[in-house]
């Protein structure tokens, strides 16, 4: 009997654009992001390795000092002469305060000055460490500023430690990289071999517990709002009062309104969806990953049945949250009410989430576990961790029924509440409290 | 057959007493008025009706079902039509007479003739079929008129139905509802602060003021009892405290 009430709720948040206009909004925003975050890191990349402008105060005047100064050049980097300013100095800080003065005067266009004290050669030719003073120049502050200054230590390190080599048997690379590593990663639980740096993995194996947590808080946020603002629209333009009186009860009136809200905000969590994909994408493809980071390996390690219970976990949560949306609305006598308490609250609700994120759920509690794997808000958190060691605890289906349930059951125990008289006494507290104010 | 029977009924919000032990009967197939200045009561007496309050002291039935205990089937046996009944923007007047229909007759023939019904007696012609935000305040009165009655309830309550309506169309609604009345033999309780308008379509009225009924009875009755020439000058009398 209320599938006319829950068709006629689809239809008027559907056709809503202050519904469907924010979703479409955030799902362009969320690629939009990802372009904007790209481009300057691609570029601040991009410009360490091409264009790369450093001044040289070469005081020293050795051989390894015109060496390095060479190999910077060999290795696509533009140096620029600055000595002849400073011919009757050798004082760092001297050298230091007239290249600022020059800066300053725009006679100097560099991204640094590397200045080459008098024992730069000698130091090298005792194989001790070398005295030399880089200069760097911030034009302005940005995440992304200091690829070209590791680019320039870099090639400098790389010329000292081949210089510092010559003459032994010793190669370079394996100086640095001593060791010949192969790791392998147990997965304990599945019973799986992983190659690969066990850091790797494991901050892979460990992405999905953050990473849940995230897309289920950018998507829930949206999932309260619209239906505490579907069910607050009721009071406000005022048709519950006749909603009230068919011949349904006030659970059939709630619920209608939750699965109404539930099948928009799926349409909407989809295109949400969709929109993170694509940031992560574009975030992906802009800058080629050099750690061995792979998103699929989380996924890879899932079976088929978990990763369905992980996707009716998630729905059930989102259920669980178009459920609060619900009774919020239920409880606000207008739109602003329910939108002032839904900020909050939608951040308050991932608290417990993002404590299972951290924490480790074998040290806890046999009974606190299974909670954990029960509500709604850590469920899905939970059984992500748990999914990519290990598989699925086979009451799991249980764990998913109670979570349900728990929705089914708060949306029952509103609907006991749920009345008109409850919402005037409730509006009469509220502008008690006002005059008190 | 006593329709509605209201005995001693009274409601508090807090320290203020709405209604101090209120009692009438309505019987079956009646056009009853319930008649009062703005405040007097009327609004909360419709709504314990429709089970939408408790009462706090006091007993309300609809043909021998109380309000309280039996409120799922009083809400099968009435219509409610509130006296600020606002509409969904999204929805057009047609989903929404439709919705109501099934509602109450699931998508069988029955819920077919109430929407065909409900269409009639909106009258809107093709804006029937366009989103009701862009209807005027009369035109969503209009639709909620027609819900109201489309499902032949056996009791309707109209609070204020003419609220907001033009004078053509007050006029005619109150056609509609003295006719659906006779040819369907249902009852129906209507409040109006327009002591004239009830009495065009009431049989019977109760008249109200600050809680408590003053008098109830035939409307002919109480214009000869309080030799008056209409019910306005019954009201004035009462409260001033004479015949």
């Amino acid at each position: 009997m209320i599938s006319p009430l829950i068709v006629k709720e689809f239809k008027d948040l559907i056709r809503d654009p202050r519904i469907w206009i924010p979703f479409i909004i955030s799902a362009l925003i969320m690629p939009i992001m990802g372009l904007v975050i790209a481009f300057p890191m691609k570029s601040a990349i991009e410009e360490s390795l091409s264009g790369l402008k450093v001044g040289i105060v070469n005081l020293d005047k050795g051989r390894e000092a015109v060496g390095l100064i060479n190999f910077l050049g060999g290795s696509g980097v533009k140096v620029i002469d600055l000595t002849p300013y400073f011919s009757n100095t050798s004082n760092n800080n001297l050298i230091i305060n007239d290249l600022v003065k020059l800066v300053k005067e725009r006679k100097v266009n560099v991204d640094a000055v590397m200045i080459f004290p008098r024992a730069f050669t000698s130091r090298l030719a005792m194989k001790s460490k070398v005295p030399l003073v880089l200069f760097c120049l911030v034009r302005e502050v940005s995440i992304f500023g200091s690829p070209k200054v590791y680019r320039i230590t870099n090639l400098v390190e790389e010329y000292l430690r081949s210089r510092m080599l010559k003459g032994s048997s010793l190669n370079p690379n394996v100086i640095m990289n001593p060791v010949n590593l192969t790791s392998i990663t147990y997965l304990e639980g599945k019973g799986i071999l992983l190659r690969g740096d066990p850091q790797v993995v494991l901050s892979s194996l460990g992405f999905s517990a953050f990473f849940l947590p995230l897309i289920l808080m950018i998507i829930s946020v949206s999932v309260i709002q619209m239906a505490a603002t579907s069910t607050a629209v009721e009071n406000e333009e005022r048709t519950l009062e006749t909603l009230l009186t068919f011949p349904l009860s006030k659970f059939d009136v709630l619920l209608s309104k939750l699965l109404g809200s539930f099948g928009v905000s799926l349409i909407g969590s989809v295109l949400n969806l969709i929109g993170f994909v694509a940031y992560l994408y574009i975030f992906s493809i802009a800058i080629p990953s050099q750690t061995g980071f792979s998103v699929n390996l989380t996924s890879l390690l899932i079976s088929g049945k978990d990763l369905a219970y992980l996707i009716v976990s998630l729905l059930a949560t989102l259920f669980f949250m178009a459920a609060l949306g619900v009774i919020v609305g239920a409880l606000s006598s207008d739109v602003r009410i329910a939108g002032s308490i839904v900020g909050p609250l939608a951040m308050a609700v991932f608290i417990p989430g993002y404590f299972i994120s951290f924490a480790n759920l074998s040290s806890l509690s046999p009974a606190l576990r299974a909670l954990m794997y029960s509500l709604p808000l850590t469920q899905p958190i939970a059984l992500a961790k748990k999914a990519v060691t290990e598989s699925l605890p086979l009451h799991t289906p249980i764990y998913l029924m109670i979570s349900l349930a728990f929705s089914v059951a708060i949306v029952a125990l509103t609907a006991r509440i749920f009345s008109l008289e409850t919402l005037s006494s409730l509006q009469r507290r509220l502008s008690r409290l006002r005059r008190r104010r | 057959m006593e329709a509605v029977k209201v005995v001693n009924l009274t409601k508090r919000f807090g320290y203020f007493e709405a209604l101090k032990g209120i009692s009438f009967t309505v019987n079956e197939g009646e056009i009853f008025g319930l008649i009062g200045p703005n405040g007097a009561g009327k609004t909360t007496t419709f709504r314990i009706i429709a089970g939408l309050m408790k009462p706090t002291s006091g007993e309300v039935k609809v043909f021998g079902k109380d309000v309280v205990r039996e409120t799922k089937e009083v809400r099968k046996l009435i219509s409610y039509l509130p006296e600020e009944a606002g509409a969904y923007r999204n929805i057009t007047g047609f989903e929404y007479l439709k919705m109501v229909a099934e509602i109450y007759f699931g998508k069988g023939s029955e819920a077919e003739e109430a929407l065909e019904l409900g269409i009639k007696l909106a009258g809107l012609g093709d804006s029937l079929y366009e989103k009701m935000k862009t209807y005027s305040k009369g035109m969503k009165r209009r639709i909620q008129v027609a819900r109201a009655l489309m499902v032949k309830p056996r009791v309707t309550i109209l609070d204020e139905p003419t609220v907001g309506l033009d004078v053509i169309y007050s006029r005619e609604v109150r056609g509609v509802v003295k006719d659906f009345s006779r040819e369907y033999g249902l009852t129906v309780l209507i409040s109006s602060h327009n002591m004239l308008e009830v009495e065009d379509i009431c049989e019977k009225v109760a008249i109200i003021n600050e809680g408590k009924v003053l008098t109830e009875g035939y409307v002919k009755d109480l214009l000869s009892e309080y030799d008056a020439k209409n019910l306005e000058e019954v009201f004035i009398r009462l409260v001033k405290g004479g015949k």
